[in-house]
């Protein structure tokens, strides 16, 4: 695995998928419990490797940002075929 | 057992209209194995057809103006009396001269400019297409054009109407070949289609659970011609190759059941290059660059972009219903606000769940009669979804499980055998690549075996879960001084901390004290 921006695809039966934002095609599966915070899809993560341990850093704005930007086009999307 | 139920019905109703299968023509160059034999039995119980004074039929040998005339006319019950017409080579000793005269006044043949109505020549697949049409009000279905006709043909439309009606059908290629002369035997199928609608041929709908690897593909061919994709699997690359793979060119609608990569992953190479003129959306939200880039395709390309409702039905072809049993584009959870979809031909359900979970599920089961005879299992055979209740209601006669190489354990051990414990017949694209269904309503086929159930059961054809991974180590080093402080050691050339330019003895291993 390596350090760098991730964005959590799903979560299942503990388990997390997260895709690395430089090249999506690139995902990683790692356990839900390496998390130390609360973690949804769709956060946007900056992941550390620290001490052979999983070092995870919530990018709050970015996450925030994202969602903004799809949840704009969609309605834009959505508005136009009305 | 439902399909059990459907062939009996389909027995019925072949029983019903085809009641003649085991009887004899009274034809004896007709075997029972002959391709249009029930046309022929059904023709010759009404006496349409009676053959040769020898006992022959000759169904092989080319249907003549005289002989088609003498059909119909017997079809329509006009007087048989032979008589003098107004043709110059038909007088009341040529064979089929009373039909021919009543057929003429009906409008529905005529002869040619000369005069005459050459009673001997042979019909072709155009006029007889013309002569149909003329005798019979034929109700029009779904129109289907051929390349080898065109609008200024005098048979254009008879050809349109009795290939929408499903009483001639084209060839493979696409043509209809409007000049070729029609055999005994074949007009007697297209005489026997026009009057008994059972015997007509129904066009037919494809669903492709493409090979994408761990995600979702499912393309719908459907009898109109309409195409739609069901979800575009992980990447550009994957959903590429299956869709080239099955010779697809062209989808019109694109139907995103959740926002998930191994659903989407492919849906903008999709819509920019496969002429998708429609998008069907959950309209839930993801952060993914991939779902971003997904909208983005969508506006530039000006795709229309629709978010249906439970209860909707988003067909692209009226003889098929494909009703929205559940979609929330607020769900918490993005499997659960999956596009669930119920596809109906005739008595064929074929019922496509995304990813949804045990609780939209169980929704499913008060709401709805989610009996289908084929399931494609939800969520990759998650243990998410596919609950026991949830087969037992469904009762699928066939599973298709969607999957590749993956770190979950799709499917899972307990949902297969579950449908192993509901006598359901499995399909895998993993183990099977591909699975095409093809139906024409009242029944259908699939393109592959069933997986043996012994084999299921022993798991040596169902992928293991994958070991847990181990912690993440670190790979990478600014120099060996950092990377002795984790491996003292130094690392060996398989290690994923080996750098050549650490390794500089260039003896495989690197760092080393």
């Amino acid at each position: 695995m390596r350090e760098g921006k991730y964005i959590i695809d799903s979560i299942e039966n503990g388990w997390v998928k997260l895709l690395f934002a430089e090249n999506e095609e690139k995902e990683e599966v790692i356990k839900k419990d390496l998390f130390h915070h609360p973690i949804h899809q769709g956060d946007v993560l900056f992941i550390k490797i620290e001490d052979n341990q999983i070092s995870s850093t919530p990018l709050l704005f970015e996450t925030e940002n994202r969602r903004n930007q799809a949840a704009s086009l969609m309605k834009k999307l959505i508005k136009k075929n009305r | 057992m439902k399909k059990r139920t459907n062939l009996l019905i389909i027995i019925l109703l072949v029983g019903l209209f085809t009641p003649f299968k085991g009887q004899a023509t009274g034809f004896h160059d007709m075997s029972t194995n002959y391709t249009f034999y029930d046309e022929v039995l059904y023709l010759s119980s009404k006496e349409i057809i009676t053959g040769f004074p020898d006992g022959s039929f000759k169904a092989d040998q080319t249907v003549t103006r005289a002989q088609a005339a003498i059909m119909i006319g017997r079809a329509l019950g006009l007087d048989g009396k032979p008589r003098n017409t107004q043709f110059t080579d038909v007088n009341s000793n040529v064979t089929g001269s009373g039909y021919i005269g009543s057929a003429v006044e009906r409008g529905i043949i005529t002869g040619f400019p000369d005069g005459s109505y050459r009673p001997n020549e042979p019909v072709n697949r155009g006029q007889m297409a013309i002569f149909l049409n003329r005798a019979y009000t034929l109700t029009m279905g779904q129109t289907h054009s051929f390349r080898d006709i065109s609008s200024n043909m005098q048979a254009y439309q008879a050809i349109l109407n009795v290939s929408a009606t499903g009483i001639a059908s084209g060839y493979p290629n696409g043509t209809y070949r409007p000049d070729q002369p029609v055999t005994r035997g074949q007009f007697s199928a297209f005489l026997a289609r026009t009057l008994e609608p059972s015997f007509r041929s129904k066009p037919v709908m494809m669903v492709k659970f493409l090979n994408v690897g761990q995600g979702d593909a499912i393309y719908i061919q459907y009898p109109n011609g309409k195409t739609a994709l069901v979800d575009a699997g992980r990447s550009d690359d994957a959903i590429e190759r299956a869709l080239r793979s099955e010779n697809i060119t062209g989808i019109d609608t694109f139907i995103a059941t959740h926002p998930d990569a191994d659903h989407i992953g492919g849906a903008d190479y999709v819509i920019k290059n496969y002429g998708v003129k429609k998008v069907i959306d959950s309209g839930q939200m993801h952060t993914t660059q991939t779902f971003l880039d997904y909208l983005d395709t969508i506006n530039a390309n000006g795709i229309e972009l629709v978010v249906p409702q439970i209860g909707d039905n988003v067909t692209d072809d009226a003889n098929v219903s494909a009703k929205v049993l559940s979609v929330n584009s607020h769900s918490e959870d993005l499997n659960d606000g999956s596009i669930v979809m119920m596809l109906s031909y005739g008595l064929t359900d074929i019922l496509l769940t995304g990813d949804a979970g045990i609780h939209v599920e169980n929704n499913l089961m008060k709401n709805y009669d989610v009996d289908a005879e084929i399931l494609k299992v939800s969520h990759h055979g998650s243990n998410t979804g596919t609950s026991g209740d949830f087969i037992e209601a469904v009762n699928p006669e066939d599973a298709i499980l969607s999957y590749g190489e993956n770190s979950y354990g799709h499917p899972n051990n307990q949902v297969v055998n579950d449908l192993i414990a509901y006598d359901v017949n499995i399909y895998s694209t993993y183990e099977q690549g591909t699975i095409t269904v093809h139906t024409i309503g009242n029944s259908y086929s699939i393109n592959a075996d069933p997986l043996p159930w012994d084999v299921q059961i022993g798991q040596s054809r169902v992928p293991q879960p994958a070991p847990s991974p181990q912690p993440p180590v670190q790979t990478e080093f600014a120099n060996c001084t950092d990377l002795r402080a984790v491996y003292p050691d130094g690392v060996n050339s398989s290690h994923p901390a080996y750098q050549s330019k650490f390794d500089r003895d260039q003896d495989g291993w690197a760092c080393e004290q």
